[in-house]
């Protein structure tokens, strides 16, 4: 089926009459609306199916466009309406659904039913209408309502099985998909109606109370036991499986604290890291300042015998080419001559008297003696010299020695900073601590949940125990009525339709069920190069499953919205291609895809793997968009877009449609 | 002809046999019926209540008489 | 000689204080802890970079008295710098008998010894200046410092001292005979 045009009326946000033309290009085949949040995407896609089954989920009042509805007066009428144009199997089809509002003094109500409208174009151009029950056979010909909800994707719906499956809870979107698939919808009905054995309602249960009501009050007595414990048994059962999927929750939970708890132990290195260094950095500045201080020291206690090193020799050549040398006589003082000469006695005894030549010859002697006299002074300058130039011999060793010794704390304390300023975070005791708490309760409560669940299966196994045992009761007092024999008969054809029903069933929905896996992750390959897998087990949970290189089933999905969005992209196609498949025997002109598709949460790869495979999987496709990603689909749907239509909010209450 | 018992084991002393092609025609009209109701619109359809005294009677009309 | 205390006065007043005490508020760490540790080279270093500078006045910058206890503890080799830098002044100008008299005779004689006092406390004051260039003005942080010590050590070795030979000076004083 090829949708060719919508054409509104009054619904919702689009005031009075707005259409849209779809391309129904073979090759252009993709139709882009964009329009951004609140501007009426959601209301466009519900549109279709409000056209086709009636169906909504907004509030009846809600289907007329605002304006419109508050400027009505007592009296008014005003009508919405959606109109499909299609074409099916080379037919032309309008589809019509329309809903009459009256204003009644205060209230805006709809009058009687809405009106559904099937025209068939005839071979002269004229619409010729249908009888209602063919233009509803048609239309769920080629529409099937229950898969309708896949066709027409909302991005409501979106969000929903994204959640479904980055919360790995069931997912109601897969199991409704693969029963739209399998198609045996009367079949589920009537295995809903005929109810179950041992349970009270349904055509069984009423066969079974007509037997116990026959006759015996113990076997209403026991069927109500029996009834319980079979409710009780579901309930159990649901409530097993709700548990199943918290104790994944809490399994998913663990990995990711333990894994964040791994990336916070290296935080903690870091940080006695971080914290050695700052030690490091403190003893050496300390050591640095000792070693300043030990140096200077050095230096002024030494200095003064290296610096003079070099004048030493000099000197000491200067004093050997000087002639005088006086050295007088050993220990004696010119005041001893001076004492010798006032008393006019000489050591020796001999008169010294002034004038004669002894006194000359003591006078001059005078002259070399101390303090007059040098030559000691020069002897005792030349032993201090002496000892000078072997005082400081070690001194510039000394010195490089120590200057090395302090400047190498630099390199090291630089090193250090260095070293100290790459580890910038690190985490907090605390952060750590509330991990390790979230951890602990995690683990406790999933223990908690395990041991639930053992218990419920216990119990759901005890009661069939004590079910099998209760129907044996039944069925020995039933033997007793004869009266009953008749109802008995048909109870038991009642519960032979129901099994043989079931057991069809679920085969087929089996069948369906792991087709449906297996076309998505053939999709897959497309898409992420079968890097994804997923499976669906009985019960609707979606694993998916990461495909290493190696070839290796590594858990899970990350959260990723983007990947949900690819998961639920493929999911679609592959429920589009087993419709496509199932619709064989007819000529069919395929499926059209009318979904929202949030561009911007995907990676570009995606987006360009995905835009080659939906095309070929839909003969038509037509993507809401918000406005802002209009570039991102101009670049890689370019070359199969076919129109482009953007939603314009004009105020809170009226959209209108424009053509790009 | 096929032995129903619904899986319990007990004593066969009452064990109620079924004919197959009975079985079938039953089938048969309660499918046509829940399809012929899911035709309508939901609005339109026929209540659980309804479908089931349907079937109900569909049985007790087929069954054959002791 | 270097019988009472010393008074610097000027800008070398102010250069003392500041080699002594050091250009950062933090006077427990600097290179000479005393005054008198400057005077023991001070001298020395004005002779051997040639550097002579006059004692100047300044009413803005207040006296530094070094004290004869602070004196008497470099007495020895403060002596001793004097008379070799008197035996080694001018050289070439003055007669050896002259230069020796100078370094040996004139110790109690202050007329006699004026002279060659204003050399040596030429060389003192320029020696100070020196000092002050070499380790306050030319030194930003302590680190700066500790490099410019060794920088002055490392050419005093390469240029001074690497000649020298202290065998020959231990011949030299046997020759002198004493």
């Amino acid at each position: 089926m090829i949708i060719r045009q919508i054409k509104l009326n009054n619904f919702r946000q689009f005031k009075d009459r707005c259409t849209i033309d779809f391309s129904t290009d073979k090759t252009n085949n993709v139709t882009v609306v964009m329009g951004d949040n609140g501007a009426g995407k959601t209301t466009l896609e519900q549109a279709f199916t409000w056209c086709m089954y009636g169906s909504t989920n907004f509030a009846i009042q809600e289907l007329i466009n605002r304006d419109v509805r508050e400027s009505m007066i007592s009296g008014d009428i005003a009508v919405v309406s959606v109109e499909l144009l299609v074409n099916y199997n080379n037919h032309e089809y309008s589809i019509m659904r329309k809903q009459r509002f009256e204003k009644k003094t205060t209230r805006v109500e709809k009058i009687s039913n809405d009106i559904f409208l099937v025209k068939e174009q005839n071979s002269n151009g004229e619409f010729i209408p249908l009888p209602d029950i063919k233009g509803v056979a048609t239309v769920r010909e080629f529409m099937p309502e229950e898969l309708s909800a896949f066709f027409f994707f909302d991005g409501e719906r979106l969000e929903h099985m994204s959640k479904e499956l980055l919360e790995h809870k069931r997912s109601d979107n897969f199991k409704g998909a693969v029963r739209g698939l399998v198609g045996l919808t009367a079949m589920l009905e009537a295995i809903e109606h005929l109810g179950k054995p041992g349970r009270k309602s349904g055509v069984i249960g009423q066969f079974d109370s007509l037997i116990d009501n026959a006759g015996n009050s113990n076997l209403s007595e026991i069927a109500g036991v029996i009834d319980n414990l079979m409710s009780k048994q579901e309930n159990l059962k649901k409530q097993i499986d709700d548990w199943s999927d918290e104790e994944a929750r809490y399994s998913d939970d663990m990995i990711s604290f333990q894994a964040e708890l791994k990336n916070m132990q290296e935080d903690i290195n870091r940080r006695r890291e971080f914290e050695r260094l700052q030690a490091l950095i403190q003893s050496e500045e300390k050591e640095k300042v000792k070693d300043r201080q030990a140096l200077y020291n050095y230096f002024a206690k030494h200095s003064f015998g290296y610096l003079i090193l070099p004048l030493l020799e000099e000197a000491l050549g200067e004093i050997k080419t000087a002639d005088k040398l006086d050295k007088g006589i050993p220990h004696i003082h010119a005041d001893t001559i001076k004492f010798l000469l006032e008393r006019g006695t000489c050591i020796c005894g001999s008169k010294i008297c002034n004038g004669d030549e002894a006194t000359k010859h003591l006078e001059a002697l005078m002259q070399t003696l101390p303090p007059y006299s040098i030559g000691n002074m020069i002897g005792q300058f030349a032993n201090q010299a002496r000892s000078l130039a072997v005082r400081e011999t070690d001194f510039y060793e000394q010195m490089k020695q120590k200057t090395q010794a302090y400047q190498k704390h630099d390199a090291v304390i630089n090193n250090a900073i260095d070293q100290r300023d790459d580890l910038e975070k690190f985490a907090d005791k605390e952060k750590v601590n509330s991990i390790k708490i979230k951890l602990s309760t995690a683990k406790n409560a999933l223990s908690r949940l395990r041991n639930d669940i053992i218990n419920a299966k216990t119990e759901c196994s005890r009661i069939n125990d004590k079910v099998k045992y209760l129907e044996n009761q039944r069925k020995e007092i039933r033997k007793t009525y004869s009266k009953n024999k008749q109802n008995m008969v048909y109870l038991e054809y009642a519960k032979v339709i129901w099994e043989q029903l079931k057991t069809t069933y679920d085969e087929k929905e089996e069948e369906v069920r792991l087709e449906l896996e297996a076309r998505i992750n053939k999709i897959f390959e497309n898409i992420y190069d079968g890097g994804i897998q997923i499976s669906v087990d009985e019960r609707y949970n979606i694993i998916t499953n990461i495909v290493t290189d190696s070839g290796d089933y590594m858990s899970d999905l990350e959260k990723n919205t983007a990947q949900s969005y690819a998961i639920i992209f493929a999911f679609i196609a592959g429920i589009i291609e087993m419709a496509k498949n199932n619709n064989k025997d007819e000529t069919n002109d395929g499926f059209p895809l009318v979904m929202d598709a949030p561009l911007s949460a995907f990676d570009k790869e995606r987006i360009k793997r995905i835009c080659t495979v939906l095309p070929t999987i839909a003969e038509q496709v037509i993507i809401f968009i918000k406005d802002t990603d209009g570039d991102i689909a101009e670049k890689y749907m370019d070359s199969i877009i076919g129109k482009k239509w953007l939603i314009k909010k004009h105020s809170k209450t009226v959209s209108s449609l424009e053509e790009r | 002809m096929r032995k129903m018992n619904g899986g319990l084991t007990m004593d066969d002393e009452m064990k109620i046999e079924v004919d197959e092609q009975i079985v079938k025609s039953i089938m048969a009209m309660i499918i046509l019926a829940e399809k012929r109701n899911l035709r309508l619109p939901v609005t339109q359809r026929k209540t659980r209540t309804q479908m089931e005294h349907q079937i109900y009677q569909e049985i007790i009309r087929q069954v054959p008489k002791e | 000689m270097f019988d009472k205390q010393i008074i610097f006065t000027g800008k070398h007043a102010e250069y003392l204080r500041k080699l002594a005490k050091g250009s950062s508020k933090d006077d427990s760490e600097w290179v000479f802890q005393s005054n008198y540790e400057v005077l023991l080279i001070a001298p020395v270093i004005g002779f051997i970079y040639n550097r002579s500078a006059k004692a100047e006045r300044d009413a803005g910058i207040k006296d530094n008295n070094i004290f004869l206890e602070a004196i008497n503890r470099v007495r020895n080799d403060l002596e001793f710098t004097y008379r070799i830098l008197m035996i080694l002044h001018k050289k070439n100008d003055l007669s050896t008998e002259e230069r020796l008299n100078r370094a040996f005779r004139y110790d109690r004689n202050d007329e006699k010894r004026k002279s060659g006092d204003e050399v040596f406390w030429g060389y003192v004051l320029g020696g100070i200046e020196v000092l002050y260039e070499k380790f306050i003005e030319e030194s930003h942080g302590k680190d700066e410092l500790v490099q410019n010590i060794y920088e002055f050590v490392e050419s005093f070795q390469m240029t001074k001292i690497n000649d020298f030979d202290q065998d020959s000076v231990i011949k030299l004083c046997k020759q002198a005979g004493i």
